[in-house]
């Protein structure tokens, strides 16, 4: 089983909710943002800026985990969570260097690493997390997925972003309307 | 100690009219555990914004005021003693009385804005009432904000302030003209998006792509400050294809032949050349207006206001409302907004003295007033005015002519800094039991933790002022329960108690009309909706929607342009609540967001001046100049630069005048807001950072 987050950049609108959201539930201080919002902006003629909100991804592969020499990344089996333990992160930052996406943060004030869990304790009580519910757009949702084929409704593409193969971030991205008009 | 979580339900303190998310507070032995959106709430369903989600720094935040201060070395020294309250307000008696005694009641002045808006009650009846009991000069600090939108809005007749859920539900389309909900009321977007759910259509008219853009399905990009071009060449398409409303036009409307007539002359042609678009989204638009029912014109904003036309702007567009058959109908009409009024006989307006000519509410005479000393004692509640209003460098000199300058807010500001001879120390929204009205239902604030050190709520400093002053019955409730029972007193609020909000933590429908103006009855002088506005004759201004050239532009001013040939647009982001806790330098996800001015410029423009993306450049025109961080983005057209509102090193640059007289705003009783969008400037490069500048790193674009 693997959770992923599913992205519509058709319902978001850069508002930084989701960002803000994430401090607040995690207590991060607003100097560490675990979430950002990237920004594509238009083509020259053209009316639509794109906007991105992503944190970590979760990866199916996780590179962050293999490089950890302390083992204070963990992904969990039920649902593929990575997870961070910050009793055994010891700050020697490699997972910020094996990491694609720059999901793990460094955190000054503490000296190690942290990084978006998913909220997994929200999860675990039956919730959402706290990007995902405070989204006005609805353009951040998560799903669990066990079957492959579930899968094939979401697109691994979407401009201003690079799918890894190696690490398989657990995103997906929901098939712009025109798209599905035109392939339905 | 009672150690049981309890959970207790307020409002969002930043006051993004007209909507309010609500939020919920769970506590713990006095002590917050979790500030979350309120998921019982009617409009925002347990979502926040960027800003709403931060609002948990606010109130134990280690730059709080917590104690009265004096002044102790030169003006603007920024150095401070502790005094008692009691010291604090004995000598601003003593000032005060001095003015009393001299027979200059509007000596005395007050100023009172969004920080003092947060609680709804303090707004529309506190404040004004201690003003009105001691014969204060009173100014209200809405008006930088929306009002020419609402001067608009009297000349013709129409306010038509609808409720967005009702938009989402039956509006065939939305038409957001010169407004970008998704950066300055992101609550409202699930509503827009709910249109495009039901396959409707969204339309932005700005010469931006803005979020909202982005969102939309066809966007129109005219010339800054062409919009009555655009709305009366839609009006002409209307009129002359014979597919308006007639049945409103003949039983509900005054002056349609003037106006039809007036109208002849806005050929499409000519609309196109104005606007620089292509004639066939004029079309586009008219095609629109014409077959999309019902239809819902969004203009909740001032950007048209910030014009020097914008009165002119904004009465087009509403007659293009009118014309299209949109009054009074649900899911159409003119724009969103509250209609929720309180007892309002309780503002003490009924004894305000009638024997004294007291400064208008608007910028122009506010200047006149402190240039001539009409005003020597100014108390300054929740505003910031050395951040927020035009002419900075002359405002600074006059605040620091002023007898007394008192400053009641949360944090040091610039005003309080750089004038302030008194600051008195506030109370959060969570610290004081209140209220709020928005959009449809009123809901409770409630006072959910114990004040912090020595701050005080509004109306308790002010009574014990009154007092000093000889008004003895300013606050004669036994408590403030008492006192918002009373407020809650009108026919809209029937019903509504605090015991009974506390019961409905999603708030409380306002009896209220469930569309507006659909009796057709307008409050113009014909009781009409007034094409051709007979108030606006009588005021001297054009009674039909004309054009005018921005006062500063490249079509306008040719010369100027020359030397200062960007056209600076004032915009709205998500991070910004006007200038709210030091203009959001206290709240550190807000300042981690956005932690330096960024100006939006066409790659050509920026080209010329041999600017990079992530430049540091000086932007300068005649009144001033500043620097900003260089965002090299296709958002700007070629000629225009954007640049967030709200950064106080920057107004000299960005200011201008107000376009509507004193003599108008008195007249309607409303204020005046400076013509922000008028303005030009240039750019040259100052620097190169280091690092590149990274787009999106900083967690918003």
């Amino acid at each position: 089983m693997q959770r992923f987050f599913i992205f519509d950049s058709e319902r978001c609108f850069g508002c930084g909710g989701c960002v803000a959201a994430c401090v607040n539930a995690n207590e991060t201080t607003g100097k560490v943002m675990w979430r950002t919002v990237h920004k594509l902006p238009p083509h020259e003629g053209d009316h639509h800026t794109v906007y991105i909100s992503m944190s970590c991804n979760h990866c199916e592969n996780p590179p962050c985990v293999k490089g950890c020499p302390t083992n204070a990344l963990e992904k969990r089996e039920s649902d593929g969570v990575v997870i961070h333990h910050k009793e055994k992160c010891v700050g020697c930052r490699y997972c910020q260097m094996t990491c694609p996406y720059g999901a793990p943060k460094w955190d000054e004030t503490q000296n190690i690493i942290s990084k978006c869990h998913f909220c997994f304790e929200r999860l675990d009580q039956g919730g959402v997390p706290a990007c995902v519910e405070t989204c006005f757009g609805g353009a951040i949702k998560q799903v669990l997925i066990g079957d492959d084929d579930d899968l094939k409704t979401y697109l691994k593409e979407q401009e201003g972003f690079i799918f890894m193969e190696k690490t398989r971030p657990a995103i997906r991205f929901v098939m712009p309307a025109k798209d599905e008009k035109e392939n339905g | 100690m009672d150690h049981s979580k309890k959970t207790y339900y307020t409002v969002c303190p930043y006051n993004c009219w007209p909507i309010n998310c609500g939020i919920s507070v769970t506590t713990c032995a006095g002590k917050i555990t979790e500030i979350k959106g309120n998921k019982y709430h009617d409009f925002s369903k347990g979502r926040l914004c960027i800003k709403g989600q931060s609002c948990g720094e606010i109130q134990n935040n280690g730059h709080r005021l917590l104690n009265p201060l004096r002044r102790k070395g030169e003006r603007g020294s920024n150095e401070w003693e502790r005094i008692s309250w009691d010291d604090a307000l004995d000598i601003m008696a003593e000032k005060m009385s001095r003015n009393i005694n001299n027979n200059h009641r509007e000596a005395n002045g007050i100023y009172h804005s969004h920080g003092n808006i947060v609680q709804r009650i303090n707004w529309k009846i506190l404040t004004p009432r201690f003003a009105n009991l001691l014969g204060m000069t009173l100014w209200d600090g809405n008006f930088p904000c929306w009002y020419d939108v609402g001067v608009a809005q009297e000349l013709t007749g129409y306010w038509g302030l609808h409720d967005p859920v009702e938009m989402g539900t039956y509006a065939g389309g939305v038409i957001n003209w010169a407004q970008d909900p998704c950066a300055s009321m992101a609550n409202m977007v699930p509503y827009i998006l709910q249109i495009k759910d039901r396959g409707g259509i969204v339309v932005t008219i700005d010469p931006r792509v803005t979020q909202t853009a982005a969102l939309s399905d066809f966007h129109i990009r005219p010339r800054l400050g062409s919009d009555v071009y655009l709305a009366n060449a839609v009006a002409y398409i209307l009129l002359k294809e014979n597919v308006f409303d007639k049945d409103f036009v003949q039983n509900h409307s005054f002056g349609f032949d003037l106006y039809k007539t007036h109208m002849s002359t806005f050929t499409p042609k000519k609309g196109a050349e104005m606007c620089e678009i292509p004639l066939s989204e004029i079309e586009r638009l008219a095609d629109i207006y014409a077959n999309v029912k019902p239809l819902c014109t969004n203009l909740t904003r001032g950007a048209l206001g910030k014009h020097w036309n914008g009165v002119q702007m904004v009465r087009s567009i509403l007659c293009l409302i009118a014309l299209s058959g949109n009054v009074g109908v649900k899911g159409g009409g003119g724009v969103w907004g509250e209609g929720v009024d309180w007892n309002l006989k309780l503002n003490g307006a009924v004894r305000r003295r009638k024997d004294i000519a007291y400064p208008p509410n608007n910028f122009n005479a506010i200047d006149h007033a402190l240039e001539t000393k009409t005003v020597n004692t100014l108390l300054v509640v929740g505003g910031n005015p050395l951040s927020q209003w035009p002419n900075l460098n002359r405002l600074r000199r006059q605040l620091k002519e002023l007898d007394l300058v008192v400053v009641f807010d949360l944090f040091m500001n610039h005003t309080a800094r750089e004038a302030g001879d008194i600051i008195l120390p506030a109370t959060s929204w969570i610290e004081e039991l209140g209220l709020r009205t928005s959009n449809t239902h009123i809901y409770i604030m409630d006072k959910i933790i114990d004040t912090q050190g020595e701050c005080k709520e509004a109306s308790v400093w002010m009574d014990e002022l009154a007092k000093r002053l000889g008004v003895t019955d300013y606050f004669p409730w036994k408590s403030k329960e008492d006192c918002l029972n009373d407020c809650l007193d009108s026919p809209a609020c029937k019903g509504a108690t605090i015991a009974k909000l506390r019961e409905n933590p999603g708030g409380m429908r306002a009896n209220i009309m469930d569309v507006p103006f659909n009796d057709f009855v307008f409050s113009s002088k014909s009781g009409k909706f007034e094409f051709y506005s007979q108030k606006a004759e009588e005021l001297g201004l054009p009674a039909l929607p004309v054009h005018e050239e921005p006062i500063e532009g490249v079509r306008s001013t040719p010369e100027l342009a020359k030397e200062f040939p960007l056209a600076l647009i004032s915009a709205r982001r998500n991070t910004h609540f006007h200038s709210f806790h030091n203009s959001h330098r206290f709240n550190p996800t807000l300042d981690a967001v956005e932690p330096e001015p960024l100006l939006w410029m066409h790659p050509k423009d920026a080209a010329k001046r041999s600017l990079k993306d992530g430049d540091y450049a000086e932007m300068f025109n005649r009144r001033g100049s500043g620097v900003v961080k260089i965002e090299l983005t296709t958002e700007v057209s070629e000629g225009h630069v954007s640049l967030n509102d709200c950064w106080p090193e920057l107004n000299e640059v960005t200011q201008s005048i107000s376009a509507v007289s004193p003599h108008v705003t008195d007249a309607l009783g409303l204020g005046g807001q400076p013509c922000y969008q008028n303005t030009l400037v240039n750019l040259k490069c100052l620097r190169r950072p280091k690092t590149p500048f990274k787009k999106g790193v900083s967690g918003l674009p």
